[in-house]
């Protein structure tokens, strides 16, 4: 029996979540795979730390290259030399460059079925429009910094000055996002089957291109994998445990939560004895110092990064786990949030409630609802209150224990298989 | 006797419904409040989320299931009914903060005062920030009389709906009846009871919790011109009410009323000069109305010349609407010289 080939750059050992999502898909899977990957380029600082060991069904294959491009080619060289062996390749991104592998192979080998499976978008995505939109000029800068005079704001130097840096940054900009759209649509339309994994991402990509084909698409969300959970003792914790397990930057910031607890903080005499918040994972340091200069640190505790393994521990021991997504709305990027984070499942397997702060509309809140997981919004006041309520009203919830079963490995495998079967 | 009625008014707010309940729930009040869920015909899941919560809490909340009729129509159904010392609403959609709300129902039940007023906040939740209502200008806890209190203190601040709290009696004896299918009708609720109030109370509680934002919001600056229809309905509705009613109130309460109808028509022609953005239909619409109001009421008429884009544009017979950036540009300059010079 032929089996599939997985193109994907992570793939654990090396502990990365688009590594993690693919593994647990893989090996719940019926079919057969190989999966070309790489172990020594851990760049992005994901760490090297996990033992899952794959199932029969699984090889894997270790380009020994540290550089992306190299690995492309020799991703390409590796299905030219063993193309017998397979009926149909599936490429997973991040990093983008593992469909430019599919692309490769299809334009030598049309006849090879395609199934390309995406994290995030790679053209136009909300994350880079956000950051780009916080730019300012450093000819803009000089207004707000010094005192406004009437000479300053008519100032035809500066104006100049301003137009020509935002012309260049724009050009810059649209060149890269001419690359990015050019490789994306190029994807959506050669590959066979497309994954997304929730339908607001799959609107947000193919939306607006007219020949793509919505016949492609599967969806096919994160997943936990109950076998991963080691057996954990029920952990007799005095304070509330609010834990949030991975990265964190500019964007997806705790801010507001921290702006919540300082609220609370001020309203309630004992907040510290009632409850601690662990980070497991990067933090900016601005949020650090928001902590610090606030007086938090007996209450939000920020720990030291720790393995998947490790990560799925912690989950079981929580009295809650903490979901933070980016407020892209906040620069109206986009109105509905298309991203599905891949720890919420990991959380759903845990089986503790859950607390995600997020947008109001779109993918995480849609399933956080579904879930019966508590949505706050991006208000200092509401978490403050959901908190006060919590700690001291005694409010409490559970996860719907049927919803979540439609994100178990198992099932959305067994739907994997399914799509893969219709198109060999 | 139960201190206070909530009427929470639901139309479709299936995804926000939860957050208002759980934050008026608490357990310390549940007793002392009686929560009237008026379903305006929603067509999603708001109506099993009120059965939840009335089966969970019996005692506290009443549910009225009725046909669609708009915000007004909730209130009046839920007033009709209410049996608390105190009333207010809270729409479906905002929330409270249960700490300070605790402490506010606990006041009321000492209070006698006909009108209870507390702060707002603004939640303008894409934003990630917000904006607090406060009456730092009142001292807390201070029984005023209406009809002595200098409310020129308060400068452009009113009591608006999320920060009043009226007697249950003077709600029935100013015999308020709010339209219905219509929009911005809270501006009815903050004017016509004011003839039955002669005493308010200010507590420095930041209660409510006024969610801003939604795409479907009325206040919404596209939903403003969408429903401009509604505005103008109230807007002549009050006019003609305040012409009406002036020579009975007070010096004070005529001076209140005509202030939030000022800052009310301010709005309005707001929608026309600055929102809309058919710039010539907004020129005919709003010199239509111009005149209408000069000819209805030319005390309030003459107020909107406090708002200084209102002048110049009544100046130049609203020529300026379609040049309003160039307007704004050359009071912007004005301005700035201006505080030059007085430096």
């Amino acid at each position: 029996m032929k089996k599939i080939l997985v193109i994907s750059w992570f793939y654990p050992p090396i502990n990365s979540s688009e590594g993690l999502v693919t593994f647990k898909l893989l090996n719940n899977s019926k079919l057969n795979y190989d999966v070309f990957t790489q172990n020594g380029n851990d760049s992005w600082s994901y760490g090297n730390n996990v033992n899952f060991k794959n199932g029969k069904n699984i090889t894997v294959y270790n380009s020994k290259t540290k550089d992306l491009a190299e690995w492309v080619n020799e991703a390409v060289e590796f299905f030219e030399n063993n193309k017998d062996k397979y009926n149909m390749i599936m490429t997973r991104s991040m990093p983008p460059e593992s469909h430019i592998v599919g692309l490769k192979i299809k334009e030598k080998f049309p006849s090879v079925k395609w199934i390309a499976s995406f994290g995030d978008p790679i053209y136009n995505s909300p994350y880079v429009t956000y950051a780009n939109k916080n730019v300012i000029s450093p000819y803009r800068l000089l207004d707000m910094n010094d005192k406004i005079t009437m000479r300053r704001l008519f100032n035809p130097l500066r104006f100049v000055r301003n137009k020509v840096w935002k012309k260049k940054r724009n050009n810059f900009l649209n060149s890269i996002l001419e690359k990015d759209k050019a490789l994306e649509h190029g994807v959506l339309l050669k590959a066979d089957k497309i994954i997304y994994n929730n339908p607001y991402q799959e609107k947000y990509m193919s939306g607006s291109l007219k020949e793509y084909n919505k016949e492609k698409s599967i969806i096919l969300p994160h997943t936990y994998d109950l076998k991963l959970y080691d057996e954990v003792k029920k952990v007799d914790n005095k304070k509330v445990i609010i834990s949030y397990v991975g990265h964190l930057d500019k964007i997806r910031s705790p801010r507001i939560l921290f702006e919540g607890l300082k609220e609370l903080d001020k309203m309630v005499p004992d907040l510290e004895e009632k409850v601690e918040f662990h980070f497991y994972g990067n933090m900016d340091v601005e949020d650090k110092y928001f902590i610090v200069n606030n007086n938090l640190m007996d209450i939000v505790k920020i720990k030291k990064p720790i393995s998947y393994e490790e990560s799925l521990k912690v989950m079981k021991t929580s009295t809650y786990n903490l979901l933070i997504d980016a407020n892209l709305s906040k620069e109206d990027v986009i109105d509905e949030n298309i991203y599905f984070a891949a720890k919420l499942a990991d959380y759903m397997g845990a089986g503790r409630p859950i607390i995600g702060i997020s947008m109001l509309e779109g993918a995480s809140a849609e399933i956080l609802r579904e879930i019966n997981a508590l949505l706050l919004m991006f208000s200092a006041n509401d978490i403050a209150n959901y908190l006060y309520l919590i700690l001291y009203q005694n409010y409490n919830f559970e996860l719907n224990k049927s919803a979540i079963k439609k994100y178990d490995a198992k099932e959305v495998a067994k739907e994997f298989d399914k799509e893969v079967n219709k198109i060999l | 006797m139960k201190v206070l009625s909530i009427v929470v008014p639901i139309y479709n707010v299936e995804k926000y419904l939860k957050r208002c309940l759980d934050s008026i729930c608490v357990s310390e009040v549940l007793s002392d409040i009686e929560v009237i869920l008026v379903n305006d015909g929603s067509k999603d899941n708001s109506i099993k989320i009120m059965k939840e919560y009335e089966k969970k809490y019996p005692n506290t909340i009443i549910l009225i299931d009725k046909e669609n009729g708009g915000h007004g129509s909730t209130i009046n159904a839920g007033l009709k009914i209410a049996r608390g010392k105190y009333f207010r609403v809270i729409d479906s959609d905002d929330w409270v903060n249960s700490i300070d709300f605790i402490k506010f129902v606990k006041d009321l039940k000492e209070s006698d005062a006909d009108l209870v007023v507390t702060n707002h906040t603004q939640e303008l939740i894409f934003a990630s920030t917000n904006l607090i209502v406060n009456y730092e200008e009142l001292t807390s806890g201070q029984v005023y009389d209406f009809d002595s209190f200098d409310f020129s203190v308060l400068k452009d601040k009113y009591f608006p709906m999320a920060g009043s709290t009226y007697k249950t009696e003077v709600l029935k004896k100013s015999n308020l009846k709010l339209m219905e299918k219509t929009f911005y009708v809270d501006m009815q609720y903050n004017i016509i009871p004011i003839k039955e109030v002669n005493t308010f109370v200010y507590f420095d509680y930041d209660i409510y919790k006024y969610f801003i934002g939604r795409k479907d919001q009325s206040m919404n600056i596209d939903n403003f011109v969408r429903n401009v229809t509604h505005h103008d309905k109230v807007v002549k509705y009050l006019i003609d009410y305040y012409e009406e009613n002036k020579d009975s109130y007070s010096d004070n309460k005529r001076y209140y009323i005509s202030n939030i109808l000022t800052l009310m028509l301010n709005t309005h022609y707001h929608i026309y000069v600055e929102y809309d953005k058919n710039k010539n239909t907004a020129v005919k619409n709003v010199k239509k109305f111009d005149s209408y109001l000069k000819e209805k009421s030319i005390t309030l008429y003459n107020n909107l010349n406090r708002f200084s884009i209102i002048k110049y544009h009544r100046k130049f017979n609203f020529y300026t609407v379609n040049h309003l950036k160039v307007l704004k540009k050359v009071m912007f300059v004005f301005s700035k010289l201006l505080k030059k010079g007085e430096k």
